[in-house]
């Protein structure tokens, strides 16, 4: 792909992400109030975020057995340490440094 | 220009951000830097797009050559939870100018987390401040994608295993959200759904799993005893 196709692509990307955002400003804005659209605002947000970790345990793309068990070590570590500690930087860098030293040292 | 104070409330606000977004945002530059582009297409992205999981999904459809009608509807697939977002910071956000513009266009997953948990004590905060909130964000970010697009540029960095700060961020939102969320039939019907159809249909499942969860929600307001 040359500079020029990378750079369409990114402005695609743009517009469709923008399309997204604004979509209940330009066209929701009248049912803001409605009651079901306030139940599925407060509802449905924990629930995508559950689907969007199955996605992203999804795109790791791994397929050894050992590579699961260290996926689920990580997650482990991630989650115990934000229930505990509240600290989205420890959660992060402790969860992905397991995972990474985990990676070179099974050699996956 | 927002005020030197609100500029400094909105940085105390958005230091959790700025830590989630650093080692995240850079672990797409390294990804984005191993497509063999040039380094400063790391922090465009940053730049003209800011969306994490969308980025992260540009590097797969670039490696895998992906046409643009299929990369503008996967990413309005991947954002269209964005759309829920929208809806409760209406009234918050201004109703005109090109304040309104940037601040819809910036509302990522993190930015809506930080605006709707602003206590609105007597007056809504200024819009000034929404905005600082916004920049500040977007800075972290588009600094993480360069950061780590020059590390891949430099030293020719292993980037295995870096694809993991993606599933550590939203494990981190999803329990934050948990902590004052008490409906696990919800969440229970949201694990079902996901594991079920990810383990029919792989990583494609994304929208029908969405969309099966609004349909499980909208169930669940129809049954509320207020509803008429």
């Amino acid at each position: 792909m040359s500079d020029r196709d990378l750079l369409l692509f990114l402005a695609v990307m743009a517009a469709a992400t923008f399309l997204t955002r604004a979509m209940p400003f330009i066209a929701m804005h009248r049912f803001a109030e409605h009651p079901m659209v306030k139940h599925v605002g407060a509802k449905l947000p924990p629930m995508l975020m559950i689907i969007l970790v199955v996605y992203g345990v999804l795109t790791l793309s791994q397929e050894a057995a050992a590579a699961h068990m260290l996926t689920g070590i990580s997650m482990a570590v991630t989650a115990g340490s934000q229930w505990l500690w509240r600290h989205p930087l420890l959660s992060i860098v402790s969860g992905t440094g397991v995972y990474i030293a985990g990676t070179h040292w099974l050699g996956l | 220009m927002p005020e030197p104070s609100v500029w400094r409330e909105a940085f105390r606000d958005s230091a959790p951000v700025f830590f989630g977004y650093l080692p995240l945002g850079m672990a797409f530059g390294v990804l984005f830097s191993s497509l063999g582009y040039h380094w400063l297409y790391a922090p465009l992205s940053g730049l003209v797009v800011y969306a994490g999981s969308a980025q992260f999904l540009a590097v797969a459809l670039l490696g895998a050559g992906a046409g643009l009608a299929e990369t503008f509807f996967a990413t309005l697939l991947l954002n269209a939870r964005h759309v829920f977002y929208g809806l409760s910071v209406i009234d918050r956000y201004p109703k005109h100018g090109w304040l309104r513009w940037y601040l819809i266009f910036g509302l990522t997953d993190e930015t809506y987390a930080l605006v709707t948990s602003k206590k609105r004590v007597g007056r809504d905060p200024d819009a000034s401040y929404y905005g600082a909130l916004t920049v500040l964000n977007q800075s972290y970010w588009v600094l993480g994608c360069g950061l780590g697009a020059l590390m891949q540029h430099w030293a020719a960095f292993d980037a295995r295993g870096f694809e993991f700060a993606l599933v550590a961020l939203f494990l981190v939102l999803l329990i934050e959200q948990l902590r004052s969320f008490m409906h696990p039939r919800l969440l229970v019907a949201a694990v079902v759904v996901s594991m079920v159809l990810a383990a029919l249909l792989g990583k494609d499942f994304l929208l029908l799993a969405c969309a099966l969860c609004l349909g499980v929600v909208v169930v669940d307001y129809r049954r509320l005893p207020h509803h008429v």
